[in-house]
Parts: C-alpha cells; structure tokens; sequence
C-alpha cells in the first residue's frame, strides 16, 4: 500500500455509479433479510390512519395483543359496551368511557399504576385513547392500545368466551 | 503526466482524507443502529416531516437505515468509497430538503436522525451540520488521492 503513496488516481464517473449501484444493492439485500427474519415485521404498507391520528399511546396489532396476553404480559381492558358485543376476552376487566369512574372503583384493586395495561375496544382507537388518557391522568404509565376488533383478535388467534350481558 | 492527461479534481492528503472519511462514515453507522432496532419508530420520525405517503413510508423507514449503514462501512474501510460518497451526498441532500420543508412550515419535531425518539429539534443548527458533511461527502467524492483500504 505504502507504495501507491502520492501516485494520483483516476476515476472515471461510470465506475463511481457502479460503486454506488453495488451499495444501493447491498442494502437492499440486507434490508430484505433483516425483513423477513426479524419478527415482528413492519407492513410494507403503512396504515395512515394510525399516524395521523396521533393518538399519544403505542398500538399494538392484534397478533402483539394475542402474544402479550399468551405470554401473560398485560393487563387486558376492555373498553367497549357489553350491550353490543356477545363475546369478551377471558379474564379482561372492563372500563368504559360513558361509566369510567364506577369501573375503575371495581378494579381498582387489581390494577397498580406500574402494571402494562392493553386496551381494546370495537375497533375505534379514538375511543379506546380516550379512556387511555384518563387511565393516564389516574397514574397508570403504560399503556397500550389494540388496532382493530374482536374479529381481527379472534383471526390472530385470540380466545374469546361469552359474554355476561346486562 | 502531461496537463492534458492529468485527471482534474481535488489532491488530499491521506491523513486528511481518513479523518474525513471516519467522521462521515462514523456519524452514518452511528446513525443507522437505533432506526434498524426500531423502524417502526423512525417510520414515526419520518411521518413527523408529513413529506410521505403510505405506499412509501414503511419502505423507506426499512431501507433507508441500512443504505447509512453500508455506505458508512463502506466509506470507513474505503471499499467504494467514492460511491459512497455519492450515496451519502444524496441523502444529504435529501434531508436538508426535508429539514427545510419542516422549517418553512414551522414544524416544532425532533429531526430522527441519530436516535428514533427525542434528538435534536429539526432548525438552522441541524441544516448547518448536514451542510458541514455535504462538503465533507463532496471532498471526498471529487478527491483524486490514492484509494486506501484496511
């Protein structure tokens, strides 16, 4: 190498775009594989909706939501109203929006504010980060939403039981 | 070597040009760990410049993170270096525009551009750096010094 040294090169511009064209595919093919065999994988396209609604709390899909409860790793809230729903997720308590303080006086004994709490309602993450949020002023710190319903959890796998009705 | 066959361009020193070298492949590595751990976070960062659709977004989040990973390897062990500083000019390029565009729409957001969460608020400072490394990358790009490999 020392001998190269104040020898001045040519590089002609063609193998400069050759250079670049070998890295652009280098990345590619190690963007591909890290892709395909690291769990869980980023859809290649992107659910706009979950962006713009900016909604302040991490959302999970409902194959995470099925993991995290597999795995006993939250606590599972369900904020929907049992009227309309016959069906519920085994062992979820339950606080709505329109009932909120009367729920979580229910509950309350079973939740500390350091537990990782997932909410999941019909599917309207609007109204699921709505109760988030006042989980949120009452302390509870993590907190995580679920996309979709109780069809989307049930075709990732999840169990459902019937539901008490009222 | 007669004028007429002279290549044209800048001549460096060799000390000049490693240190150039390290300081632009170092900040892409550097840059590129916390997006490849979480792109769904930097695809976050991205979404924060409101410049994306979402036919691309999750593309790019993906892509973009090992592209500044390669090419800064590439650049540091001078494995087509001068390739890499072309890549790495146009992402320069690319992010300045970005910054710009977030500047002119006073968007108060954090850059993403070494970490997914936090970092540096997107402002002058943040073009003013990414100017300094687009000189550097050009440099780097037009030097016609020995190529030197490890």
């Amino acid at each position: 190498m020392s001998s190269n040294v104040g020898q001045v090169k040519s590089y002609p511009p063609k193998s400069v775009l050759r250079e670049a064209a070998t890295l652009l595919l280098v990345a590619l093919l190690l963007t591909t594989l890290a892709w395909a065999l690291r769990p869980p994988r980023l859809p290649l396209r992107a659910d706009m909706a979950l962006y713009e609604l900016d909604l302040g709390f991490p959302v999970a899909t409902p194959g995470e939501a099925v993991a995290n409860y597999d795995g006993n790793t939250h606590l599972f809230i369900d904020t929907r109203a049992f009227t309309r729903e016959g069906r519920r997720i085994p062992g979820a308590f339950r606080i709505r929006q329109d009932q909120f303080e009367e729920d979580l006086l229910e509950v309350f004994d079973f939740m500390a504010p350091e537990d990782p709490l997932l909410l999941f309602g019909n599917g309207n993450l609007i109204l699921i980060a709505a109760v988030a949020s006042r989980l949120e002023e009452r302390g509870y710190q993590d907190i995580t939403l679920m996309s979709g319903g109780l069809d989307q959890w049930t075709a990732a796998g999840g169990e459902t039981a019937e539901a008490d009705h009222e | 070597m007669s004028d007429a066959t002279a290549p044209r361009g800048l001549i460096m020193p060799d000390w000049l040009e490693l240190l150039l070298r390290f300081l632009v492949g170092g900040t892409f590595i550097y840059a590129a760990f916390d997006k490849i751990a979480d792109p769904a976070a930097f695809a976050q960062a991205i979404h924060h410049y409101r410049m994306v659709g979402g036919a691309f977004l999750h593309p790019m989040a993906l892509y973009m993170p090992w592209l500044e990973l390669v090419t800064g390897f590439a650049m540091i062990l001078g494995v087509a270096r001068r390739g890499a500083a072309l890549l790495i000019g146009l992402m320069l390029v690319i992010f300045m525009a970005a910054i710009i565009s977030a500047m002119a729409r006073d968007l108060d957001i954090s850059c993403g551009c070494f970490h997914t969460e936090g970092g540096h608020t997107v402002g002058l400072s943040l073009l003013l750096r990414d100017i300094g490394m687009l000189t550097g990358s050009v440099v780097l790009l037009i030097n016609r010094g020995v190529r030197r490999t490890f």
